[in-house]
């Protein structure tokens, strides 16, 4: 019974440490727009159903991003890997797993010191054998004057030989947006974390925060003490 | 606090004295059984049944019912999975009288004109899907919601429930309850909806409570903490917090989890028989998606008619055929009232059934095998580059809220596979060790086992038509596994075991502040999502 209640104090100082940690941390800020990505503004640029690799200059990249948002959908994520190169040199790159779905990936990328503006932003997607789509504005004028993305089909390696010989224009520009962390933690935000929470109800008010906060508390006494209490 | 086991008979009780002296004693406690069922003492019946209630199990129950109105609170409106359609399909019920003829795939669904005001006033769809996209965030958006909600009686009519308009109509109909409780105000109705659902969830709870100390009854402290790591559990809680069918199929296949342990395990007396077919015409009228469980219910009842023929000849049919009745009714009315009305929402088996007929078995298998394990040589990859186990089960499984689009870093995930793996080492050491009582069950874990493939195996057979054919969705979302909530309490329960008798407390209240931490920073991370 002494080791149960040593566990039980040690898991629950973890996690009020780990809940104190995470909030302490910085909610990501959009640093800056590409294009934009999002579920209502994005037209869909082209379906895919394999593997693509793609680049789209005349990006900037902003100081201390540390993750690179891009509009696509799918159900089923593939591995993605972005480059950002200034010519034909690497800025910074970064890869995500299949594990995500949704209307955009946020592939997380080393930040770099300072703001480099004329970058080429190299997208490698797959192996992948599931629907995508690539989301963004279509203009073909602007993918007509070399500003839109161009892609190549049936290769995953986000290199600028994307943009060689055997590429084609996808019709617009993918929407990229690049992330940052927040100026401020969450601990400093949660008095309006909790008055957002009062919003978009029949009831409203802060309160509703705090009776969340209660049942949740309420959870964890009633589970801890039945706990203890059955325990051999 | 009593913690009371059930009361059980002695093991071999039952195989004393002659074959015709079993016989005979099985017909007194029969005729025993449906004296107590008269209606004139059916309350009195009830009130007893329930005050011989364990107080951890009522404990295990209010974990789950807190918990889940929390949860319901924390998801904002209509961004549960599918919550709208589900939302609309008890508007057209209620407010037509009738079920819902056309189903949808597109997610722009005709909604009624009072709810698309709504959603509108809500953002739903600019939120919806779309992670960096917060809820409401100032008190002119909250004055229009609130105008929008006023005006929203006015406008008359009702919409269409959207992909979900296949559905059986169980679920809905008992939503329509608080539903007509909450007046004129959508919100109102939505909330009450959820407590509903919130409600189901502590049902749940206390059947796995019972469940698991029935199939484990070695240690009932372990399966009491099993049951409480159930009522924590995100992803089970989360799913019925919103409007959702999945909370009742959830509690459907509990209790048929449940009947099949205390059948297999205490004899199938006509009463549980009579139990068993209602809990299992629940599932059938739940969701569609009961009939993967279906297959391994009726492999149990079959099983059971097997073993009732050979101990009382013709009379040990009587409840597997009962329990097998009662259950198919709701269904079959359910599927001659569309073949009558030609109404083609005859749901996605019916589907799934025509393309068993052209000829794809072999590659819905395939597709089916892939969804789940590594893909064999010679099977055409489905999956390239993804190992669905891991990145889309596992992963998914450790968070996976709102509407599909609130998850955790992949350093959670990488964390949480390694707990995971030490669960399910614990867990492999107690079934080890206990391997000559496993043989002596083997009928018994063939239905679960039965259970499990026939859940997996409809989800592989509907996404295949849905993903490889349609290209239009898929269906690799946790939630469709949580029917098999009680193999995974069943597995906590082995864990803690496993750890041996000296260890086994501590991994208990290990397990349980595991999924208190993961229940609490999954709600952290869905408010930091909605309205960070």
């Amino acid at each position: 019974m002494r080791k149960a209640t040593i566990t039980l104090a040690v898991g629950l100082v973890l996690i009020g440490a780990a809940s104190a940690a995470a909030l302490t941390r910085s909610p990501p800020r959009v640093a800056r727009v590409g294009v934009p990505t999002g579920d209502t503004q994005d037209t869909p640029l082209g379906k895919i159903l394999g593997d693509i690799s793609l680049c789209q200059p005349g990006e900037t990249l902003p100081a201390g991003v540390s993750g690179i948002r891009i509009g696509t959908w799918a159900f089923y994520g593939a591995k993605v890997h972005v480059r950002i190169y200034s010519g034909s040199r690497v800025l910074t790159e970064g890869s995500r797993g299949p594990n995500w779905t949704g209307t955009s990936v946020t592939v997380p990328v080393k930040p770099v010191d300072r703001t480099t503006s004329g970058v080429t932003v190299c997208i490698g997607i797959g192996p992948n054998s599931q629907p995508l789509l690539l989301l963004g504005v279509g203009t073909p004028e602007g993918a007509k004057a070399g500003s839109g993305a161009v892609a190549t089909l049936g290769a995953n390696s986000p290199t600028l030989a994307a943009a060689g010989s055997s590429r084609q224009s996808v019709g617009g520009k993918i929407g990229v947006e690049y992330l940052s962390a927040g100026s401020g933690s969450w601990w400093s935000r949660v008095s309006s974390v909790a008055a957002h929470m009062g919003l978009g109800r029949s009831y409203t008010g802060t309160w509703i925060a705090f009776l969340v906060a209660a049942l949740t508390a309420a959870v964890g006494v009633l589970a801890i003490r039945l706990t203890l209490r059955v325990l051999p | 606090m009593s913690v009371a086991q059930p009361p059980r008979q002695p093991p071999g009780a039952a195989k004393t004295g002659s074959r015709s002296f079993q016989r005979k004693r099985r017909r007194e406690q029969e005729r025993a059984s449906r004296q107590k069922l008269s209606p004139a003492e059916a309350p009195g019946l009830l009130r007893a049944t329930l005050s011989r209630v364990p107080r951890a199990a009522w404990i295990c129950a209010l974990i789950a019912l807190l918990n889940a109105t929390a949860w319901s609170i924390i998801t904002p409106p209509f961004q549960g999975k599918d919550e709208i359609d589900n939302y609309s399909y008890v508007e057209y019920l209620s407010a037509a009288g009738k079920l819902p003829e056309k189903a949808h795939l597109s997610g722009e669904e005709p909604y009624s004109q009072k709810l698309t005001l709504v959603t509108q006033g809500l953002h739903y769809f600019q939120v919806r899907f779309t992670p960096f996209e917060h809820s409401l965030t100032t008190n002119a958006e909250q004055q229009t919601l609130n105008e929008d909600v006023a005006k929203a009686p006015s406008l008359e009519g009702f919409g269409e429930a959207g992909r979900v308009a296949s559905e059986t109509p169980g679920y809905y109909a008992l939503a329509a309850v608080p539903y007509a409780f909450g007046g004129n105000n959508i919100l109102t109705k939505l909330q009450l909806m959820r407590l509903l659902s919130a409600l189901m969830a502590a049902i749940t709870a206390m059947l796995m409570f019972y469940f698991l100390r029935e199939i484990l009854p070695g240690a009932p402290w372990a399966a009491t903490v099993g049951a409480v790591c159930v009522a924590l559990q995100p992803l089970f809680v989360s799913s019925s917090a919103i409007v959702s069918p999945d909370a009742m199929l959830i509690t459907a296949c509990t209790g048929v989890f449940l009947c099949m342990a205390l059948a297999f395990h205490r004899g199938f007396s006509t009463r549980l028989a009579i139990a068993m077919g209602v809990v299992i015409a629940a599932g059938f009228t739940s969701k569609v998606n009961f009939i993967g469980v279906a297959l391994g219910v009726y492999l149990g009842l079959a099983i059971l008619a097997v073993r009732g023929f050979k101990a009382d000849r013709w009379t040990g049919l009587r409840s597997p055929v009962i329990a097998g009745a009662i259950g198919i009714v709701p269904s079959a009315l359910f599927l001659l009232r569309n073949a009558l009305t030609s109404n083609p929402a005859t749901g996605g088996a019916v589907q799934t059934g025509g393309q068993l007929a052209l000829g794809t078995v072999l590659k819905e298998l395939s597709y089916s095998w892939q969804l789940f394990l590594p893909r064999l040589p010679g099977m055409t990859p489905y999956f390239k580059g993804v190992f669905p186990l891991r990145e889309i089960w596992f992963d998914r499984s450790v968070g996976f809220y709102g509407w599909m689009d609130t998850t955790f870093p992949t350093w959670v995930d990488n964390v949480a596979l390694v707990l995971a793996a030490g669960v399910a080492v614990l867990c492999a050491r107690e079934l080890f060790v206990r391997r000559d009582a496993l043989r002596a069950r083997l009928p018994e874990l063939a239905v679960y086992g039965a259970l499990v493939v026939g859940v997996l195996f409809m989800l592989g057979f509907s996404s295949y038509r849905c993903d490889v054919i349609e290209h239009e969705c898929s269906l690799g979302e946790p939630r469709y596994l949580l029917p098999l909530l009680p193999v995974f309490g069943a597995a906590i329960v082995l864990a803690i075991r496993g750890a041996g008798r000296r260890w086994a407390p501590v991994v208990g209240v290990a397990m349980v502040v595991l999924f208190l931490g993961h229940d609490l920073l999954s709600q952290l991370q869905t408010i930091a999502r909605y309205y960070g």
